[in-house]
């Protein structure tokens, strides 16, 4: 069984790759200057490409030239253009010559053909087939992607902790250069789980230096200067200043740095704007000072461990350690922090620089190459009499013994075969051997345990099969798989609340690869050539949240162009969705009623956000709130309003924040905003906003009992078991004004409708001002004024003489002449696809 | 709400053939190393146990389900009902085991997780046939709910008050359209008696809905009888056993009358009509 056995940590500041080798993990180091760590740095010099240190030197020299972060904007559409040449390159790009740098690292001749490279655990889709892309553009043919905090729990687990220590509950928190993730870890019976996990991708060191500019830096050169317009200038590409920012921001790193091991630094550099005379800046920063900097960010992300305990129901108490990932770890306060805050021991015993692609070698020391290199290239599966082998076998174990199974091909008669453990601890004995076999093989504790499977013909005689050695390490933690991250949804459709809804597919943390067919129905008909379609609408996301506030991945459209005949509503379409364990998805859809086939793999690669898009959206998400908090107080929902209120002033934080962006930004802030959108418009759907038919219908409902309850009170003559009757009907009101469905709230107000036509029909009082309301209707009201004119006449007549059947008579008739004037509500197009 | 369709881990035990009264904690962690072993080898997104597609995810599950050994007695009573488990694993798709569940259900070994599980696949069953206007097992549900108790658990309650509220709006619906032929599709589940029995096997608290639907369906027929008789008369005569309010039962009788009357006088005519033709036919001969 091959494996991968390499593992690249490809980090928003610095990338690392390592070996599994033997049970072990080696770092790799550059072969020029002997760093572990290659900075995530690209400067061109002419046709001159420079990568890591030497890279970061330039920044200073020639700022425009030189690109650093990238991996924050991967899967954007964000194009870096290298002034020195003129190109463009896309995030993917320099990653790869990054990944290509790493490569550079191994000292052997051969290079990898397989990789797993690690990603933050919250990358969606896009920037997973982004990092994918950069990946294969670096050469690599296969490319497995792993989660951050796996792989370091991976490294901490099976590097720093004993079987008696582990056990129980861990959290991982890795902040990073560009990136933040939180991961719960269970260690239980020699078995390392990810339950779950919490991230944001646009949060990391790489924000902090950008507080010391904005908020230390860019002040002081105002006060020296004079230039008010800064921090408008700033961080505009092709602006006066575009290249004194890349220079602030290196140095900011270099101040932050400096104060996680002094309590002050010095900042120095010099304001240089062309046609202008240069000026020496220079200044202090202690560390209280960039605490007090940094306190939000930092409290930001412990209401990311909050949300993952609640969400698991674990109490602080339950969790064993905190282990400390991320080069932004290093920083005391963040540390301090944590631990006051949460009251769990913080662990930094892994060493946050390298954890990541050490874990990562030993995920690939225990993932197999894809099939056809494992035949292919390796070659050890073909033997010179044909018969061929395949194996398969967990690499790495906690437990004492292991199953090893294999099948056989082309295998001869009366064959016998035994497995030995080379150093004579474990013998299978002589067994029959038959197409497929397995044995359960004892292993030798904390080392690599080596097996040799000898297959005998019925001769007895060996039958070669080449190098076959079965490498076992006991001792380590496997992992069954990696966790999927975020729900996958499919759009359907809501005919109850004449809505769509998110149908969870596959929920969040499930085991990738995953594969699941689906049966829907049609929920309305589509006529053969018309322009109605089907819609096959894939989202990550949340699925408790309306389809609008995830992400779509892909959809696939069927009209009525491309259908044989009608497709008749009810009838079948079966949907199969897979998603492969580096997030690859493919759908393919049958429908049944006209047997045709439609299938895509969906691998988006880019996704573009634009800033007045983004603004529209925050403003109509602004406007969608505050005509909820209008909808709840009329219903007296206050707590609900409270709700709505603490929404309301996030988004307008954000709606602020967007008024400050230019499309032509250099920094993230476009990107960080767009994530905290939909993290916004997440929380307002999950409390069941996105529902308006349910909340006209509750305003309905209210409207109506305020005005039974005034009839109430202001006709005496109403009957006394009417009055029963009502006291008895709105006991549960409160109840069933809570409904969240709109039929249910539908049959409450039609109980109310009911009950006021019987007091109408039993008060003369109301029925008397019932009719003079409606006979002073404007003539456009009536169906057949006329009519109606004669009714009126009929009804004053029965009035005066004070006749209460007969004026009965004429409201009723009346009443059935008026139009009916209740506005339908819209019904929405939708998917096609029944819920 | 989110239903799970029980999944039985004993089809696992069962391609292994494992004697599920000796399992243990040690087996049960030697046969998800085969299990996982066997995703290995074929580099497959899912493996075949027993005639079923599992991925890793789902071994993975049902390896955790057996390692809850409290459970085991729940998984053996359903795993000996066949037809029982096929309900519970499949509620939408499979048919609804009604005497199958009464004798089962009534057992003393049963226990409150198995109970549990078939009440679930009864919502589930239950949501999807409403939905789908299909009377034949919500009424059989429902009947079982009224036997077992579990009719009022809010979950039931609040799925045949949204789908009966849902029916009302649908027939008015109808009834407010331009009749069309392709309508009697969409209105086939009025002919059937199925429907009716359902809507009687209500409670109380679910009256005032029947009736709305009684007032509705009244409504149609009489707008539909100069347009489709047949359809009518079809709708009618089921519509007799429904037990609503006494005045649209009397209602619901003298229309039913009405209609059929009507039919016979067309028919006569139609006999006149006939016979006029054959005697011209014989006159003009002559």
């Amino acid at each position: 069984m091959k494996t991968i056995d390499f593992g690249i940590d490809l980090g928003t500041t610095n990338s690392l790759i390592a070996k599994f080798e033997n049970g072990k993990v080696e770092v790799f180091k550059n072969p020029v200057g002997f760093k572990e760590t290659l900075p995530s740095c690209v400067a061109f010099r002419g046709e001159r490409i420079i990568i890591g240190d030497k890279a970061r030197e330039y920044i200073v020299k020639d700022p425009l030239n030189v690109f650093t972060s990238f991996k924050r904007k991967m899967g954007s559409s964000e194009r870096y253009l290298v002034p020195s040449i003129m190109s463009y390159y896309s995030p993917s790009d320099l990653s790869s010559i990054v990944l290509k740098e790493l490569k550079n690292f191994i000292p052997t001749v051969e290079k990898p053909k397989s990789i797993v490279i690690t990603i933050p655990a919250s990358f969606d889709t896009v920037q997973c087939n982004a990092t994918k892309e950069a990946g294969k553009l670096a050469g690599f043919e296969e490319v497995v992607l792993l989660q951050e905090p796996i792989a370091a729990s991976l490294a901490f687990f099976n590097e720093k902790m004993n079987d008696a220590e582990s056990l129980g509950k861990w959290l991982v928190y890795d902040l990073g250069g560009g990136t933040f993730d939180i991961a719960l870890i269970t260690i239980d019976n020699d078995e390392m789980r990810v339950v779950d996990h919490e991230g944001d991708n646009f949060l990391g060191g790489v924000d902090l230096d950008q507080l010391i500019v904005n908020q230390i830096i860019l002040p002081k050169i105002k006060e020296l200067t004079g230039k008010e317009d800064i921090d408008q200038l700033i961080n505009q590409r092709n602006g006066p200043y575009e290249k004194l920012y890349y220079i602030l921001l290196l140095k900011a790193e270099e101040a932050k740095k400096e104060l996680s091991v002094r309590d002050d630094v010095e900042v120095e550099f010099t304001f240089e704007v062309e046609g202008q005379d240069a000026l020496d800046i220079y200044f202090e920063i202690n560390r209280q000072t960039f605490e007090k900097l940094i306190e939000d960010k930092i409290d930001y992300t412990l209401a990311f461990i909050q949300k993952l305990f609640d969400r698991n129901h674990i109490k602080n108490a339950e969790i064993k350690n905190v282990i400390l990932i991320g080069g932004s770890t290093l920083i005391p306060y963040v540390r301090k922090r944590i631990e006051e805050s949460t009251g769990i021991s913080i662990n930094f015993s892994a060493d946050p620089t390298t954890a990541v692609a050490v874990g990562a070698a030993y995920y690939a020391g225990a993932k197999r190459k894809s099939a056809t290199e494992d035949i292919i290239e390796t070659g050890v599966t073909e033997v010179e009499s044909t018969v061929k082998l395949k194996t398969a076998y967990n690499k790495t174990t906690r437990d004492m013994e292991e199953y090893v199974t294999g099948v056989f091909e082309n295998l001869p008669p009366n064959c016998t075969y035994r497995i030995i453990r080379n150093d004579g601890g474990y013998d299978s004995g002589v067994k029959n051997a038959s197409e497929k076999i397995g044995e359960f093989v004892l292993l030798k504790s904390n080392c690599v345990n080596f097996f040799t499977l000898k297959l005998y013909d019925d001769k007895n005689n060996e039958i070669p099969l080449g190098n076959k050695s079965i490498e076992i390490t006991q001792g380590l933690f496997s992992l069954y798989g990696q966790t999927l991250p975020e729900d996958i949804c499919l759009e359907v459709d809501d005919i109850n609340n004449n809505s769509t809804l998110s149908e969870v597919i596959f929920s969040r943390n499930s085991i990738l690869p995953l594969k699941k067919t689906i049966f829907k129905e049609l929920s309305r008909t589509i006529r053969k050539g018309s322009t109605d379609s089907l819609i096959i609408n894939i989202l990550e996301g949340n699925q408790a949240v309306h389809p609008s506030a995830n992400k779509v991945i892909g959809v696939i459209e069927i009209n009525g162009n491309m259908i044989a005949s009608d497709l008749v509503m009810g009838s079948d379409v079966e949907i199969t969705i897979e998603i492969s364990e580096s997030r690859e998805i493919s759908v393919k859809a049958i429908l049944t009623f006209t047997n045709q086939t439609f299938d895509q793999i969906f691998n988006p690669k880019e996704k573009y956000i634009s800033v007045s898009k983004l603004r529209e959206e925050l403003k109509t998400l602004n406007n969608e709130i505050n005509r909820s908090i209008e909808k709840v107080l009329e219903v007296d929902d206050y707590e609900k309003a409270d709700e709505l209120n603490e929404i309301l002033l996030a988004n307008t934080e954000l709606m602020n924040e967007s008024g400050k962006l230019r499309d032509n930004d250099i920094d993230e802030r476009k990107y960080q905003l767009e994530e905290q959108k939909r993290k916004v418009a997440e929380k307002y759907y999950s409390i069941g906003m996105n529902n308006s038919p349910v909340y006209e219908k509750k305003e309905q409902i209210q409207n109506l009992k305020n005005y039974i309850d005034f009839v109430m009170s202001y006709h005496n003559d109403v009957a006394l078991n009417l009055k029963e009757e009502y006291i008895e009907m709105i006991q549960s009101h409160n109840e069933s004004i809570k409904a969240t469905n709109h039929y249910q709230l539908n049959a409450y107000y039609i109980r109310l409708d009911k009950f006021y036509g019987k007091l109408v029909f039993a008060t003369p009082s109301l029925l008397v001002s019932n009719y003079m309301y409606i006979k002073d209707f404007p003539e456009n009201h009536y169906k057949n004024y006329n009519k109606a004119k004669a009714l009126i006449d009929k009804g004053d007549k029965a009035l005066e003489k004070e006749n209460h059947n007969e004026l009965l008579a004429v409201y009723k008739e009346l009443w059935q002449e008026l139009k009916d004037t209740t506005s339908e509500i819209e019904k929405i197009k939708g998917t096609g696809l029944g819920s | 709400m989110l239903y799970l369709n029980y999944q039985s881990p004993l089809y696992i035990l069962d391609d292994f053939e494992i004697d599920v009264k000796t399992i243990n904690f040690e087996e049960i962690v030697r046969l998800r190393k085969k299990l996982l072993a066997e995703f290995n080898l074929s580099g497959e997104t899912t493996i075949a146990i027993k005639n079923k597609q599992y991925t890793k995810d789902e071994v993975i599950k049902q390896i955790d389900a057996l390692k809850n050994l409290d459970d085991l007695e729940t998984h053996i009573l359903l795993f000996r009902n066949p037809e029982l488990l096929n309900f519970c694993e499949n509620p939408k798709k499979a048919h609804n085991p009604a005497k199958v569940l009464k004798a089962f259900f009534d057992k003393p070994e049963i226990t409150e997780k198995c109970k549990q599980i078939i009440v679930d696949a009864e919502l589930q069953a239950l949501k999807y046939h409403l939905n789908n206007l299909d009377f034949l097992w919500p009424h059989e549900i429902i009947k079982f709910f009224n036997r077992t108790g579990y009719l009022y658990a809010d979950e039931a309650s609040n799925i045949i008050d949204a789908n009966l509220l849902y029916l009302v709006d649908y027939i008015d619906e109808i009834n407010e359209d331009n009749y069309a032929e392709q309508d009697q599709a969409r209105m086939r589940f009025l002919k059937t008696l199925d429907f009716y029995f359902f809507l009687n096997e209500m409670q109380e608290d679910f009256f005032d809905i029947r009736d709305s639907i009684a007032g509705s369906i009244i409504n149609l027929t009489v707008r539909l009888q100069p347009v489709d008789l047949d359809f009518v008369k079809n709708v009618s005569r089921p519509l007799r056993q429904l037990e609503c309010e006494p005045v649209n039962m009397q209602l619901i009788k003298s229309n039913h009358q009405a209609f059929h009357s009507k039919k016979s006088i067309d028919i006569h005519w139609f006999w006149y009509a006939l016979g006029f033709l054959l005697l011209r036919g014989c006159l003009s001969a002559i």
